[in-house]
């Protein structure tokens, strides 16, 4: 998420944008845009209609979240690139940076290891505590 | 099911953080889109 705020610049130089979806509420979508201070729209499925739809739902965590997925899709909506991620591994946003340049193939785009940050564990805890749990399906 | 690359992905329609409605072609519209499913916040 950070990364393609942080990579936002040079991803619109190659002619393309970033959207984030989740399962989580307007509040909370929009508290995670400010924080990180992201400069991409982010889509809130509550309902899990477009998670379930597309098959990227986890319903045995936190009451049913998204499984981590990255799609590049193309004007006619064609999906162009995709990587089906989990939580210790994803495609390299320097990968798909690249693939967006057209520097590498898709099926070349690297997968990394996801190392979550102390700010990132630190920020969960301020946020469950000034602002509850997740309850399921709320 | 999960669109395959090549495949057509079917379009949606939901609201944004802002309370925008966004559907995935006006997303595309303009220009290639990385669409990030992501866990969610805490």
């Amino acid at each position: 998420m950070a990364e393609y705020g942080r990579d936002h610049e040079a991803i619109r130089a190659t002619g393309a944008d970033v959207v984030a979806l989740s399962v989580d509420d307007q509040v909370r979508s929009e508290a995670l845009r400010t924080q990180l201070a992201l400069p991409y729209p982010i889509l809130c499925d509550p309902a899990r209609t477009v998670v379930q739809a597309w098959d990227l739902y986890n319903p045995r965590e936190k009451g049913g979240i998204a499984i981590p997925a990255l799609f590049v899709i193309g004007p006619d909506r064609r999906v162009r690139y995709r990587s089906i991620d989990s939580t210790l591994k994803r495609a390299s946003t320097d990968g798909v940076l690249r693939y967006l340049r057209g520097e590498v193939r898709g099926e070349a785009v690297a997968r990394e290891r996801v190392h979550a940050g102390l700010g990132d564990f630190l920020r969960g805890i301020d946020n469950a505590l000034r602002r509850g749990l997740r309850t399921p399906r709320e | 099911m999960t669109p395959e690359v090549g495949g057509e992905a079917p379009d949606f329609r939901l609201l944004d953080s802002t309370g925008a409605a966004r559907s995935l072609a006006s997303l595309v519209a303009n220009g290639p889109r990385v669409l990030l499913f992501y866990r969610g916040h805490w």
